[in-house]
């Protein structure tokens, strides 16, 4: 069996004037069938830039320098454009950030629906029209008939995400790409478009990149986390190993800066401050040449900042790019 | 919406009084006096007061705009001091004329403007864009008479593609009366073709660089799809208003590309008037070209919501 999808040492580089900003450098893990694996990390950690790079869909001037990008066994590297192209919203899809800008504003959703599923499937207008109703009413959008004729300015930002979902998964994709699908709404949709979107994901056993910032969203619904920093995965391993065992520096500090339910609930004990991680994420174009982590981190070693650590497995499933976790061997 | 459209419609009638105003007050700063003009300077001062008198024009110039601007209202535009006949009459016989012109000209400007806009955006920052900037540049910057002259001389006095002088309106025949035409619209639209395509091109790249086109991508569309489907539907909005001012550019240019070519149209009938100080005829023509712009315009807004369902009227 192989795994849904497996990167490995993927390299996605941006020439910018001011340098070349490594946006992803070495990033590898793997994604097996159904599975949802969440990828955390701070803002501008190359997240997104990794989702894209699956779909060979990095913007200008960034471009896939290296690595190799497995889906179902097939190497997306080696594949055409016009494969690439059967590849998208087919095989894997992607669900984006910001309902508000990821929907066309001058088309209906029914018109966006329907392109979605004629460009890869013979069907006619009325087949099409049927399944995407059919889809929306999977992810419970109130009255998907009319809705198919509504522009996307007609609706609230999460019928919108409810629709970018169904979209996703008209096609039963082997992969979804969710790209934090709902850090954009109200906090009060956010559970229940997250909810939707996971069911539904689970029913057509599509396996699921889900990044987020939110490490309770986390807990709550990945099988497996990537944890990744200054475009490098520096831990990765089972939600619980995550939660319970964080080997990484950086992996314990962001795990110390969510305000746990206990403090939170007891009003009258002494208020922990949240936790902030001191320093700043260094420059992508200028990385130190050990450790990204290392200026920021208060175990470091002379190792490093001197060599780059891969990654050492602490466990069948556990790994962690830490010199502190060095395994003899 | 058709409440927008008698809204927009109301609204045109004081911008038409101020219109009308200017153009009242421009007419008669003109140095020149049209009774001089028609009986010459060296006519008798009783008889050229004679005239001035029966042109009403010994009244004072208030009271002469009032006047004027009271007849308009009720859709008498006067006579043609010079000619007698009225000059509404004069403006429908000729503006069929610049109304083809102009609308050729837009034709074909769009036709040239919106692919090479598109394409220019596909291969943004590469020789092929550099290229298109560049023409466009030259596009914007040649003044239309000199372009005229060149292609009268290059494409009808060497080549005899076109005709260099003559015409036959479009509606007696219709392939004759544009080969007439074809040269004259090619003139006045190179200007507007220039600036469409270059506003094309900008708000196509700001376009690409949205979320949705991303999606289009993710989804698996062919990048023409991308680009023509869902890019351009929404890059046009802002284009459609360019062509809608440049539309007011065109009506103004026809004066000169009329006169080049030697087109009976309302453009040339206007440079006439001027010369024979015909104030009613100036007048009329000016606030009729203004106004053919304001609906033009109004089209245009209605338009939009096509290409953009957000607006709201
Ligand atoms: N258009 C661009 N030009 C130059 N560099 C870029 C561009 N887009 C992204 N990058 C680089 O790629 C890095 C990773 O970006 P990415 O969008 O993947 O971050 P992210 O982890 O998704 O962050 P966020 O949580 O804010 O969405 C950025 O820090 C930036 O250096
Ligand atoms: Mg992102």
């Amino acid at each position: 069996m192989f795994p849904v999808l497996k990167i490995d040492d993927l390299q996605t580089h941006f020439f910018t004037r001011t340098g070349i900003a490594k946006a992803i450098d070495g990033v590898g893990f793997h994604i097996d069938k159904g599975e949802i694996v969440c990828v955390v990390g701070e803002s501008g950690c190359g997240k997104s830039m990794t989702a894209l790079s699956v779909l060979r869909l990095v913007p200008h001037p960034g471009r896939i320098v290296g690595g190799e990008i497995w889906l179902d066994g097939q190497n997306l590297m080696a594949f055409s454009e016009r494969e690439m192209r059967e590849v998208r919203g087919d095989r894997v899809s992607m669900i984006f950030q910001e309902p508000m800008v990821s929907l066309n504003p001058a088309f209906t959703i029914g018109n966006q629906l329907i392109e979605a599923v004629r460009v890869h499937r013979k069907a006619s207008r009325a087949e099409a029209w049927e399944r995407s109703v059919e889809m929306l009413r999977r992810v419970d959008l109130p009255s998907p008939e009319a809705r198919m004729n509504a522009y996307p300015h007609e609706l609230s930002g999460g019928m919108r995400q409810r629709v970018m979902i169904a979209e996703a998964l008209l096609l039963d994709p082997v992969l979804l790409l969710a790209d934090e699908p709902t850090t954009a709404l109200d906090v009060t949709v956010q559970a229940q478009v997250l909810d939707v979107m996971v069911r539904a994901a689970r029913e057509s056993g599509t396996a699921v990149m889900m990044i987020t910032h939110n490490l309770a969203v986390v807990s709550e619904i990945a099988d497996r986390v990537v944890v990744m920093y200054a475009g490098r995965v520096v831990e990765q391993g089972t939600t619980e190993e995550i939660f319970t065992r964080p080997a990484h520096p950086y992996t314990q500090g962001l795990l110390r800066a969510i305000p746990t339910l206990s403090t939170a609930a007891e009003d009258d004990a002494p208020r922990q401050p949240l936790y902030e991680m001191g320093g700043l994420v260094p420059s992508l174009t200028d990385l130190p040449p050990g450790c990204a982590f290392c200026p920021r981190c208060s175990a470091a070693i002379d190792l490093c900042a001197a060599q780059k650590p891969p990654a050492f497995p602490l466990g069948e499933t556990h790994a962690a790019a830490c010199w502190l976790r060095r395994t003899e061997g | 919406m058709l409440a927008y459209f008698l809204k927009r419609t109301v609204l045109m009638v004081p911008t038409l009084l101020l219109v009308a105003l200017m153009v009242f007050l421009l007419v008669h700063l003109i140095p020149g006096d049209p009774a001089i003009v028609m009986v010459g300077a060296e006519a008798d001062p009783a008889a050229i007061e004679n005239i001035r008198r029966s042109l009403g024009l010994d009244q004072p110039l208030p009271i002469q705009f009032i006047d004027w601007f009271g007849r308009l209202l009720s859709g008498d535009f006067g006579k043609s001091i010079t000619s007698g006949i009225p000059v509404l009459e004069t403006i429908l016989e000729r503006f069929p004329t610049t109304l083809v012109l102009t609308t050729l000209a837009m034709l074909f400007s769009v036709a040239i403007a919106i692919p090479s806009g598109v394409l220019a955006a596909k291969f943004r920052n590469t020789g092929k864009d550099y290229l298109f900037m560049l023409v466009s540049l030259i596009g914007v910057s040649v003044p239309g008479f000199w372009l005229g002259l060149m292609g009268l001389l290059v494409f009808s006095v060497q080549l005899g593609w076109f005709p260099s002088s003559g015409y036959v309106p479009v509606w007696q025949d219709f392939w004759q009366g544009l080969n007439y035409m074809t040269l004259p619209s090619i003139t006045l639209g190179f200007f507007m073709a220039a600036v469409v395509a270059r506003m094309t091109r900008s708000s196509m790249l700001e376009v690409m660089r949205l979320e949705y086109v991303t999606h289009a991508r993710a989804k698996g569309l062919s990048e023409w799809t991308v680009l023509l489907k869902h890019a351009l539907k929404n890059a046009f909005a802002p284009t459609l208003t360019t062509i809608g001012i440049q539309y007011g550019m065109l009506l103004g240019g026809a004066v000169v590309t009329e006169t080049v070519f030697g087109l009976p149209g309302l453009g040339r009938f206007v440079v006439q008037s001027i010369y024979g100080r015909d104030y009613p005829a100036v007048q009329g023509c000016i606030l009729f070209i203004a106004l053919v712009y304001m609906f033009v315009n109004l089209a245009v807004d209605v338009l939009y919501k096509v290409f953009d369902p957000r607006v709201k009227f």
